[in-house]
């Protein structure tokens, strides 16, 4: 018996040297016992020692073998029959890859192939990256071929060239243009066209921005919504939202990869694409449990990319319960899927949100909500984490700090979690960062801030981002001014920005390219209208009375506590959503 | 004392064989790594970088050894100096050859190039630079145009 690593695989070598017979096992899948599988099997016709196998065939239907170390052979996976390779020599066989130096003309067949193969392996592991690659690699080939004097240009067979290609294009478009200027270029030509369309592309260019921090912008709300260079905030400049009665107050539920979703009251919701101006508006959903409401009420939302179905998700939470009446709990989940244009109900919420108007802080494809386990405000404050993906819910260890006292809040930047703790007694803000997502004892706390060191005092202090190098980190203070927190020297600098609304809420948003037209009515200005007119005519599936309050709760909601025309008419009862057995069972 | 004088000899692909100094040579990653594993002991045959490209590079390289200990201005300066003597075709195999040898301050330095030639332009000055063909026919390119006028209004 013997083992050996074949195209990444472990391979197991059975000699029954007794009855000359020899099986390689290859684990397709490592460490998965039922994967093994018996890749050859063949009986010796003329004697050997041993045989171990080296490298797949381009097209994978062949098996190169090593036999007694002075044979190389291939072995074909369908005939079952040994092919003889060229070379015989006395040699030991390894794959070896990327050597610079041409060797001689045997060992040279060997490597090529060897490293044909592993160059395949690779390209199948990065297919999509490796794609972009090749996709920018042609474009830029007629980018400058094109230019006269290139015509004559050798075939690029070259790895080299491919590479170089690949590089400079990524450097170009990604480091030195925004999206505007992109959009732009989609019209120098179909390649250029094709390269910026390129799913593969687009996601490049977002986790580039994101990585280095450029193509940033700050959103601000208060009545409308206005717009702020990340890099150089100067000037808010508003921006013209996708709803044709903007003014009335439109709310950001949420921020992901360049897309908001967007809430105008009443039925109106919308995901919107700011640096390419698309939008798809929302289908409104009916909440499933009874209409008749209880004492408190909540209903937010958030915003995240699922990794897995490579989709995003819009999820809207809505709790209603009594306070005095522990059964009287209803916590209902749905997701809205961009890819099916589609609400679905998911897993009931099992925790009492803590926050009325705290949307979904999104940190490592998780949306992250303040919660506790009882309703009572003095009951410990505690972090759920909704994975996008596998759509669980989960606790998040926070640090050892101590838990009274404080005002617990969570926040995410440079997409990392943060949390804030405010001791509002003694007046200091503590913000904590988990550097390494789901490790508890990677939190380190980045700030402690005394109030009594501020010129002016304030009451919440919101970290938004940290600076391109690292070393500030801007801070929201009070909804009414941004200021830079230098990690060093502990100091704070105000930043002045023009045309700034007094009150505002503020959200990070990154520059990108993804599509909103994919499925559903892709919805401008102008089509908008239409798609109003059509609305009014469809009779809404949603009791008028439900329509108003949920409305009423979702402008006013921070403002008032109870809701406002209903006592207890009903006491909802659904023990199976108990949030106490529920919290225990997950906890 | 021997090994600042060491030379490493580089042979283009057209044949043109170039004797370069090691500190020099060292500039390129590439290099770097194959004198570290000993294998630059006899001529580097350059696959793709012709004998006029690679003298620039190495003219390139040079000035950056020779100017350790000028200023970082004086630096960005003759780099500015270097790089606008450059035509575009000549950019382009710089790019190719800065990424093989893997130079990295000359990569950015030609991307760098490439970016600010871009820079500023329309789509038509774009194509006029670079000699691209416009590949649409006028109903498409009034199509994708129209699908997003606001990018076009972009000298402000």
């Amino acid at each position: 018996m013997n083992v050996k690593s074949l195209d990444g695989s472990l391979c197991l070598i059975a000699n029954y040297c007794e009855v000359h017979v020899v099986d390689i096992w290859m684990m397709k899948e490592y460490g998965v016992k039922e994967s093994w599988t018996k890749l050859v099997s063949f009986s010796q016709s003329k004697p050997f020692d041993f045989v171990l196998p080296l490298a797949f065939s381009k097209n994978g239907d062949q098996v190169l073998l090593n036999i007694d170390d002075n044979e190389i052979v291939w072995y074909d996976l369908r005939s079952k029959r040994v092919e003889k390779a060229m070379f015989q020599c006395l040699f030991k066989a390894q794959v070896s890859v990327g050597s610079l130096v041409p060797l001689n003309d045997n060992d040279a067949m060997i490597n090529r192939k060897v490293m044909a193969r592993k160059r395949r392996r690779e390209m199948v592991r990065k297919n999509r990256k490796k794609n972009t690659k090749r996709a920018l690699a042609s474009s830029f080939i007629l980018f400058v071929s094109s230019a006269s004097g290139y015509g004559t240009m050798r075939k690029p067979g070259n790895r080299n060239r491919v590479a170089a290609i690949a590089h400079i294009m990524q450097e170009l478009y990604l480091e030195f243009y925004g999206v505007k200027d992109l959009l732009r270029f989609r019209c120098v030509s179909k390649p250029w066209c094709s390269l910026i369309d390129d799913p593969d592309f687009i996601k490049l260019q977002l986790s580039h921005s994101l990585k280095t921090s450029t193509h940033l912008s700050l959103v601000l709300r208060d009545c409308y919504l206005f717009s702020v260079a990340f890099d150089s905030p100067k000037a808010a400049q508003k921006l013209d939202n996708p709803f044709l009665d903007e003014g009335v107050g439109t709310e950001i539920w949420g921020s992901c990869n360049g897309l908001l979703a967007l809430y105008n009251g009443g039925e109106e919701m919308a995901l919107w694409n700011p640096s390419t101006r698309k939008s798809q508006m929302l289908s409104f959903t009916e909440m499933e449990f009874p209409r008749y409401s209880c004492l408190t009420q909540f209903i937010v939302y958030g915003l995240g990319h699922d990794p897995i179905s490579d989709d995003y998700k819009l999820v809207q939470m809505v709790q209603l319960y009594d306070e005095e009446d522990n059964d009287s709990f209803v916590s209902e989940v749905k997701v809205y899927s961009l890819r099916t244009n589609s609400w679905r109900r998911i897993k009931d919420f099992p925790f009492y949100l803590k926050y009325r108007r705290a949307y979904g802080v999104l940190a490592n494809n998780a949306l992250h909500w303040v919660v506790s386990k009882r309703p009572e405000s003095d009951t410990r404050s505690f972090v759920v984490a909704f994975d996008l993906g596998t759509e669980e819910y989960r606790v998040v260890e926070l640090p050892d700090c101590s838990d009274q006292g404080f005002h617990m809040n969570v926040r995410s930047m440079g997409g990392s979690l943060c949390l804030i703790s405010n001791y509002w007694k003694v007046h200091v803000v503590d913000i904590w960062v988990m550097k390494e997502y789901g490790v508890k004892e990677s939190w380190i706390k980045l700030v402690s801030v005394d109030q009594s060191k501020f010129t002016s005092p304030f009451e919440f202090v919101l970290p938004l981002a940290f600076s391109q190098n690292g070393d500030r980190v801007l801070w929201n203070i009070d909804d009414n001014k941004f200021v830079w927190y230098d990690l060093r020297s502990k100091r704070v600098k105000k930043v002045r920005v023009e045309g700034v609304p007094s009150s505002f809420e503020s959200e990070m948003l990154v520059e990108s390219l993804v599509p909103l037209n994919g499925n559903g009515a892709m919805i401008n200005r102008k089509d908008q209208g239409k798609e109003k007119q059509k609305k009014k005519n469809t009779k809404s599936p949603y009791p008028t009375f439900w329509q108003k309050h949920i409305y009423w709760i979702k402008v006013h909601g921070s403002h008032y506590s109870k809701a406002p025309t209903l006592s207890n008419l009903a006491k909802l009862s659904h023990p199976a959503q108990h949030p106490q057995a529920a919290a225990a069972a997950i906890g | 004392m021997a090994s600042t004088l060491k030379k490493i000899i580089l042979k283009s692909c057209d044949g043109k064989i170039l004797e370069v100094e090691e500190a020099v040579a060292v500039q390129s990653q590439m290099i770097k790594n194959m004198i570290e594993d000993d294998c630059a002991n006899e001529e580097i045959p350059l696959p793709d970088i012709t004998g006029e490209i690679l003298s620039m590079i190495i003219e390139y390289c040079k000035m950056h050894v020779d100017g350790e200990n000028n200023s970082n201005n004086e630096l960005i300066a003759r780099d500015a100096d270097f790089i606008t003597r450059v035509d575009l075709n000549t950019l382009y195999y710089l790019i190719v050859a800065a990424n093989f040898l893997n130079v990295k301050s000359l990569l950015d330095l030609t991307c760098q190039r490439v970016a600010d030639i871009i820079k500023g332009k329309s789509p038509e000055e774009i194509r006029l630079t670079f000699n691209i063909k416009n590949d649409f026919t006028p109903e498409e390119e009034e199509e994708i145009r129209k699908k997003n006028a606001w990018a076009f209004d972009y000298k402000d």
